[in-house]
């Protein structure tokens, strides 16, 4: 037989995958996504590379193919199902071909189908043109289409992988028979992908491993962009590594063979697909014939209790799919990874074992959750076509149980499915407890699920009913539901959609703190189910409505069924849209009215109106101190507040502040007299005209009534279970925050606002870090709770701010040395060694700084609110870093750095009266970064410096790779966003480096003098440290990447570079001419003109002697073990 | 909704109409009045039988006429026609994972046996008249052709329907097993209507009272297997001729023969050569009555 024949089989495989549904679907949905996730993503905002970056589109090509298995998995299944599925199977294999040339071809067709799937992302990144010029972001945002690594994705990885992974799943298909092989082999192929991904990658233990293993190359895409800075971002061509060949030898090449293999193996028999080995022997057939029995028939009187069939079709249905070995399969896989996830989170963290909290055993989190979201869709997907079989469907569909009935039955056993589902993770806690004697209330976990992540998993359930109930074909619908999941993670991981009762599939927002328990969130956490129950109501709705009974397939007379549907469906539409209606409206009242959530665009433009309303009337002001006295009220969730200010200067007569969220001013007396604020965006100024020359006393009463709940996963700091003051949540910060402008070129020219430049006087500013400037302060809070009044008071001689907790029970109390613990009853030893490591670090900043931190007491702060910081005497230690970590593990070691850094940070202010100013943030975060750093290294070693530098080190870089929170200005300029501080400790220890610890801590005592003394802090930091270390420290941002490395001739090699950033990022600079060499406690410089003659037989790092931040620590040390 | 209503009218169709949207005709005002008893619906490949069986087992919805069912109307009163329907379509797949006796568990409360014990009896008694009992644990992916044909007639006779629409029930049956499935059809057809649709005239011949032959969407005969014949007396002849020997032009059927190929022929007197008369059956009459529609098939 000539090839025409498996040409043309070839031929029909492609046309048989393009036809139908799937491919238009998956095409249209994918690009528009695309398109809307880089038009409005909140990460690519500041990004400095171009939206369509060649990085960008390999991560998503790349990433997305984890859902795109799924659906290849399909499409490779019907190379050998499609024959049968038409009952030609036979014709064909009695046919006089070759087989395996048939199967062959067909795979090939079957692959031209997935290449041209797979192809739709990066193609779809030569449409960014079309939003801007929609005008939907600047045409600067994006660059020259990026036609080389699109082509080089398509060629090394998209070729391979549908050749690869199609052979795959083309052999287990062949093997099953059905489709059951090729989805179960994608969801192991998803499954290695999120080993290499959670365990070798994120777990640190092997990124060969990662890359290699991975079968969607992720792992090799990033491992290859994390380093690069985002200008070699925007046509970074991908390199082909050894990685690269090795992971493509694992999933190009042995699939591929393994398919030749069993093609030339495969024998017609086994494709025949009859199952007569298990057929069971007809025995009546030799049965003498009598008379057929004629038994009478059970009559039914009365009318039949069709709610009673709902249950039992339910339950008969939910049996029958946890029966299934398929499914069985999947959740024994979740189990185990779950329970591996949790004990590798909690017992064996990278930073130490963890003290047991519910949010960290349970393993539905991150790519834990996207395994969840699939395999809900796959599920009930696969529920939803159980009577999809010959003839069964049309007897279904021809018995009197009303339609309502049999769609509710199937609607109740999804929705029963997918709780057993997001369930079990609760399971895995257990075994974990068990394992780990860990003692936390057994219902918690059930409780969290339950509350949390079940009714973001229903709405997915709920859209798979409708795939499934609306697109006849099951590839298209299987492929629907299951892009729709995978659509839903996406959001969350990019977080397009950012109001939260509109994240679909997204699971409750919330911080569970063991000091609070459920009541901050219960309410806002009830009203979000009821919400997202009230989505998954409505979709199910829906499908009812267009439910396929018959076999009438056609639109009109779908629709014309439908219609006539909607009086049946109507309570169950109106019962949904009654719980999107009454709790959306108390969310909105609570989340916006009420709340502090905004949208990003409604922040860009408030941000962009108070600058117009209020920049350009800021003028220096300043103060002798005053007195506080708040008034709280727990339960009501009230305050009123009273706050005088003593000798108020302003150049410009005008007093400015920003009011905390939910507080307003009530009244307002300067020098005994009525004036009313003029109040905008959260914003308002106090006229002060007639001030006598040594300024006014000013009078503000506050009130404040919250009625909010939190939009994020922090909780408010005034709740009926708990008091968390801090000065900043019940007074207005005076002064202009320069941080609240609009800092990207872009978005200010979008709103007309001019180039960004400091010119106001940096005594308009305010108080880094607090809500006055220094003087002599008297505050007292007074609680009303409980039946019983609680009054906390201080005084402090510096910028204002203060902090108090009160809590309706008391808390466990630890005191050692003097010093006071308040914490939760759990973590009594956390508390212990918290004390400990407080004295140790204490004692370190005081023989480092001269100054002795005095600390008085400690606080638990529940979990993500604020971070570890002091006021006054009060340490405030937020759950997280502070107590989550067991007193065993470098985690520890991570605690004393952030303590160290948190006392001589108030140091730093307490000495210097900083105003928000040029510099500001690199006094108090990089110079107090670094102090931990060296109390570090005083108290555990070299070892644990280093350690902590990579941790830093890494923490940049996903601040700046991950959160694409690139610069965009200069250090000094730089606010408080996250890679500020990391990128100032690490840029400070450069520095220090360079000349010694002694000689630093000089210049920076230097520095509080001269500080105190008034003078602005670049031109101090240039008349101690030199102009240009602090044009350095305080310009624009430098990177480095130096490696020591064995090069051919055995000999150690220092390679190094420098970027710095520009306006449009990241730009080569001089290669670093001299990098300081530190061994043990020596530092000496090693110029790399010369030929180098490195002592191998120590331990050293080496580091930029510019104050640069090093991009991958790692390679920068040598141990001598290593020496080749 | 299982009530009885007392039998008076049996099955009405009047003007009966269906158009695809691709052009198709399948029903072209099918008018059908059937008693109880077993009625046969014959017709060739692509006459529209299928389409009348799914629009009377209410699975689709025709584009005019009228359908009752002892007096109910079945368009308007789709749920109260299903509580006295049974239905047994052409072909009936393997249903996987699941043992005989718990899918017709399932089909019993579909069908109103929501009581616990009644549908256990019910369930039981129809594995047994099917001869089914034994095997009612096993997996009904594991039946046999046979066992599953005898399956799909106990889910179709749950209930005991009023009107059992059976389509090719007996396509690819030993003839034992054929046997006892016309007995289990003769059996319900004593207190129900059965509405046997099938392109094997013999079923038909053997067991149905009446039947009409459908063609092209219409109904071009109807009557009682003998009335059909009855007209063909004497007007039938067969000859064998060779088997190259091209047939006459006018040629009712022609069949196969160990010695050429054996040629009938509808005339009222013997055409000339070696023909003999011929009785005529069902199969016959069938044929007749398609030539004479002017849809007949190729002979």
């Amino acid at each position: 037989m000539n090839h025409a024949v498996y040409w043309a089989e070839f031929r029909h495989e492609i046309r048989a995958g393009l036809r139908g549904p799937l491919l238009p679907i998956a095409a249209v949905v994918f690009t528009l996504y695309v398109i809307v996730v880089l038009t409005n993503g909140n990460m690519l905002r500041g990004f400095g590379a171009t939206r369509n970056s060649a990085a960008i589109m390999y991560q998503f090509a790349t990433f997305l193919s984890v859902y795109l298995f799924f659906v290849w998995a399909w499409i490779y299944a019907q190379v050998v199902v499609r024959d049968r599925n038409v009952r030609l199977d036979e014709n064909v294999l009695s046919s006089p071909i070759s087989l395996p040339k048939l199967l062959f071809a067909r795979y090939l067709g079957a692959s031209v189908v997935a290449f041209l799937l797979g192809a739709v992302v990066p193609l779809s990144f030569f449409l960014m043109p079309i939003p801007a010029w929609l005008g939907l972001f600047p045409p600067t945002a994006i660059g020259d289409a990026p036609v080389l690594p699109v082509l080089l994705i398509l060629l090394l990885f998209l070729l391979p992988a549908v050749l690869g992974i199609g052979a795959l799943f083309v052999s287990s298909a062949l093997w099953t028979r059905s489709t059951a092989g090729p989805f179960v082999v994608a969801a192991f192929l998803m499954l290695i992908w999120m080993v290499g991904l959670l365990v070798f990658r994120i777990s640190d233990i092997s990124d060969t491993l990662a890359s290699v293993l991975d079968p969607t190359m992720f792992n090799e895409v990033d491992r290859q962009i994390s380093g690069l800075t985002p200008n070699e971002k925007n046509d970074f061509l991908l390199d082909v590594t050894s990685l690269y060949l090795l992971n493509r030898l694992l999933w190009f090449v042995l699939p591929v063979g393994l398919l030749l293999f069993v093609l030339r193996r495969l024998n017609r028999d086994h494709l025949l697909l009859d199952n007569s080995k298990k057929t069971v022997r007809d025995t009546t057939a030799r049965q003498v014939l009598s008379a057929v029995q004629t038994t009478a028939p059970v009559t039914i009187n009365g009318k039949p209790s069709w709610l009673r069939a709902l249950f039992s079709e339910a339950l008969w249905h939910l049996r029958l799919s946890l029966q299934n070995r398929g499914q069985l399969l999947a959740l024994g896989v979740i189990l185990l990874m779950g329970v591996f996830s949790s004990v590798m989170k909690v017992l064996y963290n990278g930073q130490g074992p963890m003290v047991p909290y519910v949010e960290h055993l349970l393993s539905i989190r991150g790519f834990f959750y996207l395994f969840t979201l699939l395999a809900v869709a796959g599920f009930v997907g696969a529920s939803m076509r159980r009577d999809q079989r010959s003839g069964f469907e049309e007897m279904f569909d021809a018995t009197p149980a009303p339609l309502g009935t049999r769609v509710l039955a199937r609607i109740l056993n999804a929705f029963l499915l997918t709780m057993a589902i997001g369930l079990f993770p609760t399971l895995t806690v257990w075994i974990v407890m068990a394992i780990g004697g860990m003692s936390i209330a057994w219902w918690e976990p059930l409780a969290f699920q339950m509350l949390v992540f079940t009714p973001a998993l229903l709405e997915i359930a709920a859209l798979a009913v409708l795939s499934h109930s609306l697109i006849r074909n099951p590839g298209a619908a299987y492929g629907v539901s299951m892009m729709l999941a995978f659509i839903a993670f996406m959001n969350q991981e990019l977080l397009l959609v950012s109001y939260p009762p509109a994240q679909i599939g997204k699971a409750v927002s919330l911080s569970f703190s063991s000091l609070s328990g459920w009541h901050p969130w219960l309410a806002s956490v009830i009203s979000t189910d009821l919400l997202k129950l009230g989505i998954a109501l409505v979709i199910v709705a829906l499908a009812w409505l267009v439910w396929l009974r018959g076999v009438d397939f056609g639109f009109a007379m779908r629709w014309r069924i439908a219609r006539s549907r909607i009086p049946s469906v109507a309570p169950l539409a109106i019962a949904g849209l009654l719980l999107i209606t009454l709790p959306g409206v108390v969310l909105y009242q609570k989340l916006v009215v009420h709340g502090e959530y905004q949208s990003l665009k409604e922040e860009i433009a408030k941000a962009a109106a108070w600058e117009k309303q209020w920049w350009n009337k800021g003028g220096a002001y300043s103060l002798d101190g005053g007195e506080v006295h708040v008034q709280l009220n727990p339960s009501m969730r009230t305050l009123e507040a009273q706050w005088t200010l003593n000798n108020v200067q302003s150049a410009n007569n005008l007093l400015h502040g920003s009011l905390p969220h939910g507080v307003r001013i009530s009244s307002a007396m300067v020098e005994d007299e009525n004036v009313v604020p003029d109040t905008a965006y959260d914003h308002f100024i106090l006229p002060l005209e007639g001030c006598p020359v040594e300024g006014c006393d000013v009078q503000l009463t506050l009130t404040a009534k919250l009625q909010d709940w939190s939009a994020d996963d922090v909780q408010s700091w005034l709740l009926p279970s708990g008091v968390w003051l801090r000065a900043a949540d019940v007074l207005p910060t005076l002064g202009l925050d320069p941080d609240g402008r609009l800092h990207i070129p872009a978005e200010r020219a979008q709103f007309g606002l001019p180039k960004l430049e400091g010119n106001l006087p940096r005594h308009a500013m305010q108080a880094a870090e607090a809500v006055a400037p220094a003087g002599s302060w008297h505050w007292r809070v007074e609680i009303e709770g409980g039946g019983a009044s609680t009054q906390t008071s201080g005084a402090l001689n510096g910028p204002l701010d203060f902090a108090m907790v009160w809590l309706p029970d008391a808390p466990e109390q630890t005191t050692q040395n003097g010093i006071q613990a308040w914490h939760g009853h759990e973590y009594r030893q956390a508390a212990e060694d918290i004390l400990e490591d407080l004295k140790l670090m204490t004692q370190h900043v005081g023989d480092l700084l001269g100054q002795v931190p005095d600390v008085r007491y400690v606080v638990q702060a529940p979990r993500e609110l604020g971070e570890i910081a002091q006021f006054g005497e009060l340490l405030w230690l937020p759950e997280n870093l502070g107590w989550d970590l067991a007193s065993e593990g470098p985690g520890r070691k991570r605690r004393r750095a952030a303590i160290a850094s948190a006392l001589s940070r108030h140091l730093l202010l307490q000495a210097t009266d900083l105003r928000t100013e040029k510099g500001a943030q690199w006094l108090l975060s990089g110079v107090s970064g670094w102090v931990g750093m060296e109390c570090l290294r005083h108290s555990d070693g070299k070892k644990a410096w280093i350690a902590e530098l990579n941790w830093q080190a890494q923490d940049l870089s996903k601040a700046m790779g991950e959160r694409r929170e690139v610069p965009v200005g200069q250090v000094a300029d730089a606010g408080e966003a996250d890679w500020v501080k990391l990128y100032t400790t690490l840029s400070t220890l450069n520095w220090a480096a360079s000349q010694g610890t002694e000689q630093t801590v000089v210049v920076i005592k230097a520095l509080l003098n001269r500080l105190q003394n008034n003078e602005p802090l670049p031109e101090a930091l240039a008349a101690l440290a030199g102009q240009q270390t602090a044009e350095r420290l305080l310009g624009m941002p430098m990177v480095s990447d130096i490696a020591v490395h064995v090069d051919d001739k055995q000999q150690v090699q220092i390679k190094a570079k420098r970027w710095q950033w520009n306006d449009n990022g990241w730009e080569l600079i001089e290669e670093p001419k001299e990098v300081l060499q530190i061994v043990g406690e020596q530092t000496q410089i090693l110029d790399l003109q010369e030929s180098l003659e490195i002592n191998t037989m120590q331990d050293f790092i080496v580091l930029d002697r510019w104050p640069s931040v090093e991009r991958t620590p790692k390679d920068n040390v040598w141990r001598h073990t290593a020496k080749p | 909704m299982i009530t009885r209503t007392p039998m008076t009218e049996g099955l009405k169709v009047t003007g009966l109409n269906k158009t695809y949207s691709n052009g198709v005709r399948a029903l072209d005002g099918v008018d059908l009045e059937v008693q109880p008893g077993l009625y046969g619906l014959l017709g060739p490949n692509g006459a529209g039988k299928s389409t009348l069986m799914r629009t009377l087992a209410t699975l689709q919805q025709p584009d005019s006429g009228n359908i009752t069912l002892d007096g109910i109307d079945v368009l308007a009163e789709a749920d109260r026609l299903r509580s006295q329907l049974g239905y047994l379509p052409q072909q009936i797949g393997a249903y996987p994972g699941v043992s005989g006796r718990s899918l017709m568990e399932r089909f019993a409360w579909l069908k109103g046996y929501t009581d616990r014990k009644k549908r256990a009896n019910e369930v039981a008694c129809l594995l047994e008249r099917v001869n089914l009992s034994d095997a009612s644990q096993r997996a009904v992916a594991e039946y046999s052709g046979g066992m599953l044909r005898r399956f799909g007639i106990a889910l179709a006779l749950i209930g005991s329907p009023r009107l059992l629409i059976v389509d090719e029930p007996t396509a690819g049956l030993d003839p034992t097993e054929r046997n006892r499935f016309h007995r289990v059809l003769a059996d319900v057809a004593h207190e129900a209507v059965v509405l046997l649709s099938t392109h094997i005239v013999e079923d038909v011949e053997n067991l149905c009272g009446r039947l009409s032959i459908l063609t092209d969407g219409k109904i071009v005969a109807t009557g009682s297997p003998e009335e059909l014949i009855e007209p063909l007396q004497d007007r039938l002849w067969s000859s064998v001729i060779a088997r190259d020997q091209e047939p006459p032009g006018d040629t009712l059927r022609i069949l196969a023969h160990p010695n050429g190929l054996r040629v009938i022929m509808q005339r009222d007197q013997a055409p000339q050569g070696d023909y003999v008369a011929h009785q005529p059956s069902l199969e016959d009459a069938y044929h007749v009555a398609l030539n004479t529609s002017g849809k007949g098939i190729d002979v």
